[in-house]
């Protein structure tokens, strides 16, 4: 009898003390006011932690103006953070106030309503000129659809052609001199092709940089896009479309300068390793977040940090030969169920603040034009790079940029890999998505 | 002859069961060997051992209390798996009454797919004002274990003799007093069992937390490991060391109640 | 089904007396079916509603009956998911039940040794999912996993063996095979452990020849765990998202996308409420389908252990 009634007593205060102890994970009501920010960067993984860092000194600078006010971190995937506000706006939930966000997935941001047009905040608190020191890259238009804007650029990140400089004096190539259209591109890499060495590294992996960095450019070369903002609809299967995926075909089978193993694997693999390694002597769409591999690999100096005398030792950079490229960043942004908007605000200025923002790894190049004026980016190395954010593209601004970014991965994944017929392919592909999405 | 042939026989048998453990152990090992090897050296036995991996994953208080929480969110869910669990097998097991089929479909309702339900899961949750909070992670938790936890209990307590039980009732005592001075005794290696399952399940469950816990001091152990795969590639030092770190303790509680989680298993009392 | 209708009076003023003996059974099965009713049956209900629903541009919401699914079977894409679907389901459950009995039937009766083995066979189901993938993932990538660099020297150049994709779901299968085929091992193991051996040596003693005495004695008297088993499998399987996502991310284009990866992706990376809804309903049609087989399989109501 006592050992049955001892049970039930432990047992209840187990269930009443796990129940306390699991609930204190969550907020208070009362107390301090709470500011929520939402990022990515978990601190357990040593490389994020220096960007988590950087967020921790921020809210320690905030938390000091404004006393009273804490500020909270939630963390999500990289991959997911933008549909995390999504659907917790959708299960009306509030505790979410500043939110990093993918400026791709703008036009889907204006759909669903999660995020706070941030337009009429910045018209009447920004002067023209700190506009202007944004408005410039392309970045910032991906954060604008119509004459809304729902996230803030905070950095650039863009791709350029590298090529290997000693490769191409053996090949009796002048090493000034990048090529300047696709015609020539093709030509050098095929004298840049020989024993273990490919001429030309790209990537038609199954991943959405493959639309982004490399099919893309090319129909925005040609002066159209995977998608109409007019009649909104895909229109990828276009005959500019078509000719990309037989371009991109002809590289690896026809004249093979361009190694199979690029239609799979990984974008890091395919461009970064192989063109640091000496693999591929020309590597499209090399980032803007891999100058510190230049100069680990004594291919550029002095370029990162960024001096006056930076040297292109072996590495030449040039703009994609008669495209322009992709321009992303991450975006900051309001939750539009915020409570604490204002405070929002205050807080993202803090992290735009220069001294604040030069600090913040991940964002990339500068997003601030003042930035580009010290001496470190006046070189020709960095002036490139500057002219390909400033002419650069970001990408269509479709509600359902995911699945159109997928759907055209897959279809060229099949006609690469599986050999399949290109019109047919991209036609199917661009029908199903229009079933089902047209208009959006 | 015979001897050798018997000899031959268990050669075999002995030659099979290592054959299965190496089929088993083959990846386990490599992760094990990838967590104590540098990054990018992938020559089978590594050119030199380090412990670089694992001091800079102790190193981080993340790792404890991303432990705490998986650890947490178990026990918890085991508190209420069990009880919820038990009284319900039993009703099963021994009792006829209307309805009785009813009961077995509901049991299964949560075999159905929780990625299906888990978007309206969190509109509902925050309705409850639980929403990133541990509760409702253990509640959710907790109702997609419990089909095969009263299935294992139903069938334990089948397998054993109601004569026992049967007995107590005529002499006069109370089927709720039975239930817990005698059946419950009896049971003890089905409850070990429902116990060690729910722990490991609970233990290596990403998806309810992914969902309903965005806060990074709310995070489980497999979040921990994700971390690893940022937007720029992927550390595999890190991810085995952590995933190393992870096995241990279900893989403890595993060995420690081995015997007793078997027989539970398949209605056995322990001898 | 033993009774216990033999035993009428409770004795006084004990629980039972309050609430009646009639009610007991319900009042045990009560919380078990507040907590599944409460938390499972009205996200569901919801799925199903929005199924029917499909938002517009201006971010209007409309009723459109059937139509989402209409749209959904034209896909090709949709067909490459069920094809996969089951073609994960199938491997799997191919590969594990035959393995699966050959490896009980040896580590049957072999009390010893299995004691030993025990804990290591189980491994793979004790290792959390998303660490045996990655580790999986890993072994078979060229440059740093000694599959892939031994397969990439056998076949002279770099083989991505999820780029591929025929081998990608092949492989994505085998790891699915390896997590839970010890479990299904120890399931029929305690099954045939409790099968007699009397019984083995008169059909022996009958002339019935090895295959004979496996289907017409093991298969039958081992059906409960063996339906126990597969329906675990199944639910792994059919429901698995994170592995698969965490292998190819569905991909070579669409090649591992199953329908769970689908909906997967459709929640909570393209966050499709809709289309994910649909496809939500479709996986719950399937598991009703697979667990009435089962069902089948055993009797209704799961049948005795003995």
């Amino acid at each position: 009898m006592s050992l049955k009634k001892a049970l039930c007593v432990l047992a209840g205060l187990l269930l009443v003390s796990g129940f306390v102890f699991a609930s204190g994970g969550s907020e208070s009501s009362s107390g301090p006011k709470v500011l929520h920010v939402a990022h990515f960067y978990d601190p357990m993984n040593a490389s994020m932690k220096v960007n988590s860092d950087w967020f921790n000194g921020i809210a320690a600078q905030f938390e000091k103006a404004n006393p009273g006010v804490k500020v909270q971190w939630d963390v999500y995937q990289w991959d997911q953070i933008d549909v995390k506000s999504m659907s917790d706006f959708r299960s009306g939930i509030k505790a979410h106030d500043v939110f990093l966000s993918s400026p791709q997935l703008s036009a889907q941001h204006a759909q669903v309503g999660d995020l706070a047009d941030l337009a009429p905040t910045i018209a009447s608190q920004w002067s023209k000129d700190e506009l202007a020191q944004f408005s410039w890259s392309a970045a910032w238009k991906g954060g604008i659809v119509g004459n809304k804007q729902y996230g803030i650029a905070l950095g650039n990140h863009t791709r350029v052609l590298v090529y290997n400089k000693d490769l191409f004096k053996a090949a009796g190539l002048d090493p000034e001199r990048p090529p300047q259209t696709l015609d020539e591109l093709v030509d050098y890499a095929k004298k840049l092709t020989t024993g273990d060495v490919y001429g030309l590294g790209m990537y038609f992996g199954p991943s959405r940089a493959t639309i982004e960095l490399y099919y893309s450019p090319f129909l925005w070369g040609a002066g159209t896009d995977t998608w109409d903002p007019v009649t909104k609809k895909a229109i990828f299967a276009n005959a500019t479309g078509v000719k990309a995926a037989n371009f991109f075909k002809d590289l690896v089978n026809t004249w093979k300068v361009t190694p199979v193993a690029d239609e799979a694997g990984t974008y890091d693999d395919a461009i970064l390793n192989a063109f640091v390694n000496g693999k591929v002597a020309m590597a499209w769409g090399y980032g803007s977040y891999w100058i510190p591999a230049l100069e680990q690999h004594g291919m550029v100096k002095g370029a990162f940090p960024p001096t006056a005398d930076a040297t292109e030792i072996n590495a030449g950079v040039a703009l994609l030969p008669g495209c322009p490229t992709f321009v992303n960043s991450w975006d900051v942004s309001i939750y539009s169920l915020s409570q604490n908007k204002e405070l929002a605000w205050k807080f993202i200025n803090l992290m735009l603040q220069p001294e604040n923002l030069r600090g913040y790894g991940d964002a990339g190049l500068p997003i601030r034009a003042s930035e580009w004026n010290g001496p470190g980016m006046q070189t020709p190395f960095y002036k490139l790079w500057k002219q390909s954010i400033a002419t650069g593209h970001p990408m269509p601004s479709t509600a359902h940029y995911g699945e159109l970014a997928d759907t055209v991965a897959a279809a060229l994944q099949s006609i690469l890999v599986s050999n399949q017929d290109p019109q047919a392919t991209l036609q199917k592909a661009q029908d199903d998505w229009n079933a089902k999405y047209a208009g959006n | 002859m015979k001897h050798a042939t018997r000899t031959l026989q268990r050669g075999l048998v002995w030659l099979a069961f290592l054959g299965i453990a190496a089929f088993v152990l083959l990846p386990l090992l490599w992760g094990l060997r990838t967590s104590f090897a540098p990054d990018l050296d992938n020559k089978v036995i590594p050119s030199f051992l380090t412990l670089k991996n694992y001091s800079e994953l102790l190193s981080r208080p993340e790792i404890l209390l991303y432990s705490r929480n998986s650890l947490v969110i178990s026990l918890c869910t085991i508190i209420v798996v069990l009880p919820v669990g038990l009284i319900g097998a039993y009703a099963l097991a021994r009792f006829q009454f209307v309805g009785k089929n009813l009961g077995f479909v509901f049991m299964i309702i949560p075999l159905l797919p929780a990625i299906a339900v888990l978007v309206p899961l969190v509109a509902y949750m925050n309705r409850l004002h639980l929403y990133n909070s541990l509760v409702a992670v253990i509640l959710v938790n907790s109702v997609f274990n419990l089909p095969f936890a009263t299935w294992m209990l139903r069938n334990f307590i089948l397998a054993n003799p109601i004569s026992i039980e049967e007995a107590a009732l005529i002499d006069g005592c109370s089927r709720v007093r039975m239930l817990f001075t005698i059946a419950i005794p009896m049971m003890t290696p089905g409850i070990v069992a429902v116990v060690v399952y729910t722990f490991i399940n609970s233990w290596n469950a990403l998806i309810y937390s992914f969902a309903l816990t965005p806060s990074p001091t709310l995070r489980v152990m497999p979040q921990g490991i994700l971390a690893f795969m940022g937007s720029w590639g992927t550390q595999w030092g890190g991810i085995t060391a952590v995933g190393m770190l992870a096995l241990l303790p279900p893989l403890l509680l595993f060995l420690i109640f081995q015997r007793t989680f078997v027989a539970g298993l398949f209605g056995y009392q322990l001898k | 089904m033993p009774s216990t209708r033999g035993i009428e009076k409770a004795p006084a003023g004990t629980f039972e007396t309050i609430v009646g003996k009639r009610s007991l059974p319900y009042i045990f099965l009560g919380p078990a079916l507040a907590l599944i009713l409460f938390l499972l049956v009205a996200p569901v209900v919801q799925g199903v509603f929005m199924s029917f629903l499909a938002t517009r541009g201006n971010g209007a919401v409309d009723w459109v009956g059937l139509d989402n699914y209409r749209i959904l079977f034209r896909e090709s894409r949709f067909a490459s998911n069920l094809r996969s679907s089951l073609f994960y389901l199938a491997g799997n459950l191919v590969l594990s039940a035959p393995l699966a009995y050959a490896a009980a039937a040896l580590i049957t009766g072999k009390h010893r040794q299995a004691e030993y083995f025990r804990g290591i066979f189980l491994l793979p189901w004790i290792t959390a999912p998303i660490v045996s993938t990655l580790l999986f993932r890993a072994l078979v990538d060229p440059q740093i996993g000694p599959l892939g660099i031994l397969i990439s020297r056998l076949s002279g150049r770099q083989v991505l063996i999820l780029g591929h994709p025929v081998w990608a779901l092949v492989f994505v299968t085998v790891h699915s095979f390896w997590r839970s085929f010890p479990f299904v091992m120890l399931f029929l193991s305690a099954g045939m452990s409790m099968i007699p051996r009397e019984v083995y040596e008169s059909a022996m003693v009958d002339g019935a020849g090895r295959w004979k005495r496996f289907t017409r004695l093991t298969l039958p008297l081992t059906s409960n765990q063996l339906a126990i088993a597969l329906l675990q499998i199944t639910v792994w399987t059919l429901y698995d998202a994170e592995t698969i996502y965490a292998f190819t991310n569905g991909g070579p284009g669409y090649a591992t996308e199953t329908l769970a990866v689908r909906l997967f992706k459709s929640a909570f990376i393209n966050f499709d409420l809709n289309t994910s809804a649909v496809i939500g309903i479709i996986l719950i049609s399937l598991s009703i389908v697979f667990m009435a087989v089962y069902m089948r399989l055993v009797g209704s109501g799961g049948g005795d252990a003995q």
